[in-house]
């Protein structure tokens, strides 16, 4: 086994994973700033580099609508969206959960309009938080790399689709120092696809996503909770098998600096990289700061956040979100409430919303809430809006 | 850690010189990072694009705001006031222009840190044919650092525009070593 170290973009990192699974059908359809992902996998396509059916759609809800068909018929099939792209797939998205559809979907996250704006923030996803969908969040575009072929693992192993979600711009667009797997060593980690009752299989004719009333539906959507359920363990499983050509660890999140943290900061993606270089300089001037940084969100691991969180010494925590749920309480943080409300000792937790439509957030951003929260300024269920002109 | 800010106009080639810079570094097995400041995509509007160097993974993901080296690609650029933003008396500002250091200071308000110009349009339309001052000053860049060195640029030139032909590939090569002598 060897690595090939390239200079990638977080979306041509993602675009070498999907050469390494070649897929059968690939549908596509461009939208910045996942744009980049798909015209590099037309590229291979058009140079014979993979042998995939690539189908060119008139929009969004048919490439998710594609998607759907051939992997139902019994072939992995792929597309990448974005922002208003995943709005307009919507329905589709939710039906291919309640199929049981294994498709893996890179998505770069962009700010939903109005008002139109190209840049980054998590509104798209989180607002498809509940479909059904597991959704796997990166830092770097060495994760989206990775986390792309452990999504396909994954997916099939559990019969769910994944979303593995990566930074607009900052990440999609960011040149940076990727380890790729060769060849032969990610298609033996991928594997044959064998499909789970395919459509297309003349002795046992069948029905794909029949209609189920009152007597059926219940049941049927329960099982998809089950389903989701299981993806922890078998999460876990899987990412040992990876680390063991990658050297990464998968676990359900990240731990930086945590385990003696008096005020932590959560928060997900490309921002917890920058966290993590303010952390290390407020740790030299002796002040005990951490992250818990999110990488699985759906299904969300309550319990090992609760346990992660669970220390003597932590009072005070912020939650960073990088979306608003209007009228209520940003999504992480309803979450991270939710997880800890089982502990002896609840620590308090302020929210942040921070980085819409791809606003700037910075080093002295990041040490600012630390300072507050080392302060003891916290006040529980209001939002603090970081970088935001009143 | 290195941290570089390319100051350009849509068309010169600011995007694809940080991506050199990057793509260099890496092949002395450096950890990098390159990207631009994505707005509505025009020719002619101001760009700028971002480098990060180091020998160990680079966690930050924020815009540059005070540069070891900071590099002007468009002259006109001085006049907006921002090209010297965040820089202390041990930066390096490199323009490309005809111009003297001195008439180049004058426009200058309140920098302290070093001064450097390269008439990198001229190296390039003489080599290349157009105006990419990009490959001159990525030369250059090597009088200031040893995470990218001539030998390493021209391999990367060399594979970069393998397709394009011999002469292409000579062109740039030639910039680059025009580029590293000709900083004043």
């Amino acid at each position: 086994m060897s690595k090939i170290t390239l200079a990638l973009t977080g979306a041509h990192a993602v675009a070498e994973a999907m050469r390494q699974i070649n897929p059968g059908v690939v549908a596509l359809f461009p939208i910045t700033p996942q744009t980049p992902i798909v015209e590099k996998y037309s590229e291979y396509y058009a140079n014979g580099v993979v042998d995939t059916e690539l189908v060119r759609s008139e929009s969004e809800h048919s490439a998710m609508s594609i998607v759907m068909g051939a992997q139902a018929a019994g072939v992995r099939a792929m597309t990448a969206t974005s922002s208003q792209g995943l709005a307009y797939m919507w329905e589709v998205v939710g039906a291919t959960a309640g199929l049981r559809l294994p498709i893996v979907m890179p998505v770069t996250n962009r700010a939903l309009g109005a008002p139109i704006n190209i840049h980054c923030d998590h509104a798209d996803s989180m607002y498809c938080r509940d479909l059904g969908w597991i959704h796997l969040f990166c830092e770097t575009a060495q994760e989206a790399y990775e986390n792309t072929l452990l999504a396909i693992r994954l997916a099939e192993k559990v019969s769910l689709p994944v979303m593995v979600l990566q930074d607009g711009f900052i990440t999609s667009h960011s040149v940076e120092r990727v380890d790729i797997l060769d060849d032969v060593s990610a298609k033996k980690f991928i594997g044959e696809y064998k499909p789970n009752n395919p459509l297309i299989n003349t002795d046992y004719p069948k029905t794909v996503g029949p209609i189920q009333l009152q007597d059926y539906y219940f049941e049927t959507q329960y099982q998809g909770t089950i389903a989701i359920e299981s993806v922890f363990e078998e999460y876990l499983k899987i990412g040992k098998e990876l680390e063991k050509l990658t050297g990464t660890k998968y676990e359900l999140f990240e731990e930086y600096k945590l385990e003696d943290a008096e005020v932590a900061i959560i928060v997900s993606s490309s921002t917890s990289g920058t966290t993590k270089e303010v952390i290390d300089r407020m740790r030299n001037e002796g002040k005990k700061v951490g992250l818990l940084n999110i990488k699985l969100y759906r299904p969300f691991p309550y319990e090992a956040i609760a346990k992660a969180l669970n220390h003597f010494n932590l009072n005070n925590i912020a939650v960073l979100d990088r979306a608003l749920s209007r009228g209520a309480m940003p999504p992480l943080y309803t979450d991270i409430k939710l997880s800890v409300s089982s502990l002896n000792k609840i620590p308090k937790i302020q929210s942040y919303v921070f980085g819409l439509g791809g606003r700037d957030i910075i080093q002295k951003d990041i040490e600012e809430v630390f300072e507050s929260l080392l302060k003891g300024k916290v006040k529980e269920n209001k939002t603090e809006y970081i970088g935001l002109r009143k | 850690m290195l941290q570089i800010r390319i100051h350009a106009r849509g068309g010169l080639g600011g995007k694809s010189l940080a991506q050199i810079i990057a793509e260099t570094s890496l092949r002395l097995d450096n950890y990098m990072q390159a990207f631009p400041e994505y707005g509505p995509e025009r020719a002619g509007a101001p760009l700028r694009a971002f480098v990060r160097i180091d020998n160990k993974p680079i966690r930050l993901h924020e815009p540059i705001s005070s540069p070891d080296i900071s590099i002007v690609l468009d002259e006109t650029l001085l006049l907006s006031g921002n090209v010297t933003e965040g820089m202390v008396n041990t930066s390096i500002l490199i323009v490309n222009t005809e111009k003297t250091k001195e008439s180049i200071l004058s426009l200058l308000k309140n920098y302290k840190g070093e001064l450097y110009v390269i008439p990198a349009t001229r190296i390039s339309l003489e080599t290349i044919g157009s105006n990419k001052p990009g490959s001159p000053v990525v030369g250059a860049l090597c009088r200031f650092t040893k995470l990218i060195t001539i030998e390493a640029l021209k391999e990367d030139m060399a594979q970069k525009f393998a397709r394009k032909g011999q002469e292409i590939v000579d062109a740039n090569q030639k910039a680059i070593d025009m580029g590293f002598k000709s900083l004043v």
